[in-house]
């Protein structure tokens, strides 16, 4: 009996433990998406970053296609295939879905890890059509050379305007990308969607302890506001302060996030599934 | 008054999450379906691998039966959403399909020494397909993974446990897919570096 009660709490405690300690390992340590071009790896040249960045910013401007070339001074410890999605997906490069409620997912990332000799096409589900994972391998080959004799420069270079060349190619498919994706892909908040239920609730409980008072009953009582001896609308602070918390909180988290607009630059949310290619040098 | 409080324990038992279970069992399907859908994308590909390699290097029957065979068992154990609570039907499929990705490796080693089909177009595009949808079943199985864990979770920690024994008692917890090691990794396929 003790054993059953015993396991019962032991089970709950190891998975409840598991989600405390998974917690920091699941958040991967990702530079942060600063603009089209994230150098944190230190290699390019910044004439290169800005010529490579205004590229890719016309290509999103044609194509509504978020193309984004990173360099990362380590992969903390994954394979690149492993840490090039999980970027994508950290950054949420490309439009989630397009003005018609279709998943539209058209992000790619260009990654290299100078510090492993690895590199890789990461591509959004979206792409996965266009960019397949043999173009993806071919962008990946023209840059060898290149990251072979460590120019970095060239190599980047190289490489976005392979992808471009890809994702241009077909060109219905780009004008049709475009034609779907909302009108200001850039600016999405992050935290929208859904009855804040808990919300309502509180909201619900804190106005079911104003309300006056008739007469007494017998029975359960499941919140009291007339101990002290105040009534009905003379209100309990507490409720207020905790009422006013919750409504601040609310507005905090479910309206605040928007971004894109005040000159920084972020993802859509768009999709990764491991599409793409991986080479090393 | 009383009318009041019954909206208020309706809404009280939405927010504790008496539609947790169905939802992340909804997710968790999901989830399983994207990892059947890679693993049938990798056996779509082999007939025309298999015919490709065959081109070239006829003599590796053995090789190339293994593949073939191995494929046909993977195919012939299937695992539908509602299988996925039974142990033993996991471990089944999961034996199969390991069973391909080793009979795939051995192929993928094989043709390492024969140089025109790995020059080949047709070779590589299979090459490469093949490649990137084991890496999309790896990404697959890792978030069919995440998903066990937080569908578990509802059967296993307080309070969730007891809402889900009191209002989703045909609900179990899904098997925890667990793949040994050498699974989880693509058949290692060298780029012959152009």
């Amino acid at each position: 009996m003790f054993d059953n009660v015993h396991l019962f709490l032991g089970r709950g405690w190891v998975a409840l433990a598991s989600v405390f300690l998974l917690a920091p390992a699941a958040a991967q340590d990702f530079p942060p998406l600063t603009g089209r071009v994230v150098d944190a790896a230190d290699v390019l040249s910044p004439r290169v970053e800005e010529a490579l960045a205004l590229r890719l910013a016309d290509w999103e401007s044609a194509s509504s296609d978020q193309v984004v070339v990173a360099t990362v001074p380590d992969l903390n410890g994954l394979e690149i295939a492993d840490y090039g999605y999980r970027l994508g997906r950290a950054w949420g490069i490309g439009q989630a879905e397009g003005s018609d409620g279709r998943g539209l997912d058209n992000g790619a990332i260009l990654l290299i890890a100078p510090n492993e000799r690895a590199v890789r096409v990461e591509v959004g589900y979206g792409l996965e059509g266009t960019l397949t994972d043999l173009r993806a391998r071919e962008v990946v080959r023209t840059m060898l050379p290149a990251l072979r004799a460590g120019d970095y420069d060239v190599a980047a270079t190289e490489g976005a305007a392979a992808m471009i060349g890809v994702l241009s190619g077909e060109m219905a498919g780009a004008r049709d990308r475009r034609r779907r994706a909302p009108d200001r892909p850039m600016a999405r908040g992050a935290g929208e969607g859904g009855v804040p239920w808990p919300l309502v609730f509180l909201l619900g409980f804190a106005l079911l302890s104003f309300w006056p008072r008739k007469r007494r009953r017998r029975g359960p009582v499941l919140f009291d506001s007339r101990r002290g001896r105040r009534r009905g609308m003379g209100g309990d602070l507490a409720t207020a302060l905790i009422l006013g918390q919750v409504m601040g909180g609310g507005r905090g988290g479910g309206f605040g996030a928007g971004g894109g607009f005040s000159g920084g630059y972020s993802g859509g949310g768009g999709g990764f599934g491991g599409g793409g290619a991986s080479g090393s040098w | 008054m009383r009318r009041f409080s019954l909206i208020l324990a309706v809404l009280a038992l939405t927010a504790c999450g008496i539609n947790d279970v169905p939802d992340k069992r909804n997710k968790l399907d999901a989830a399983w379906a994207e990892v059947q859908n890679q693993y049938q994308r990798r056996a779509d590909l082999i007939p025309n691998l298999v015919a490709t390699v065959e081109g070239f290097a006829d003599q590796e029957r053995e090789v190339l039966t293994g593949v073939v065979e191995a494929r046909a068992r993977a195919s012939s154990v299937q695992l539908s959403a509602d299988d996925l609570t039974d142990p033993a039907k996991v471990a089944r499929f999961e034996a199969a399909q390991e069973q391909l990705s080793g009979a795939l490796s051995r192929l993928l080693v094989t043709v390492e020494r024969y140089p025109e089909l790995r020059s080949n177009e047709n070779f590589l595009a299979l090459q490469s397909q093949l490649e990137g949808t084991e890496n999309r079943i790896a990404v697959a199985r890792r978030d069919y993974i995440a998903r066990v864990q937080d569908y578990n979770r509802e059967f296993a920690v307080i309070p969730d446990r007891w809402v889900a024994a009191v209002f989703n008692g045909s609900y179990a917890p899904a098997e925890v897919f667990e793949a040994p090691e050498a699974a989880q990794e693509a058949p290692e396929v060298s780029f012959g570096d152009g």
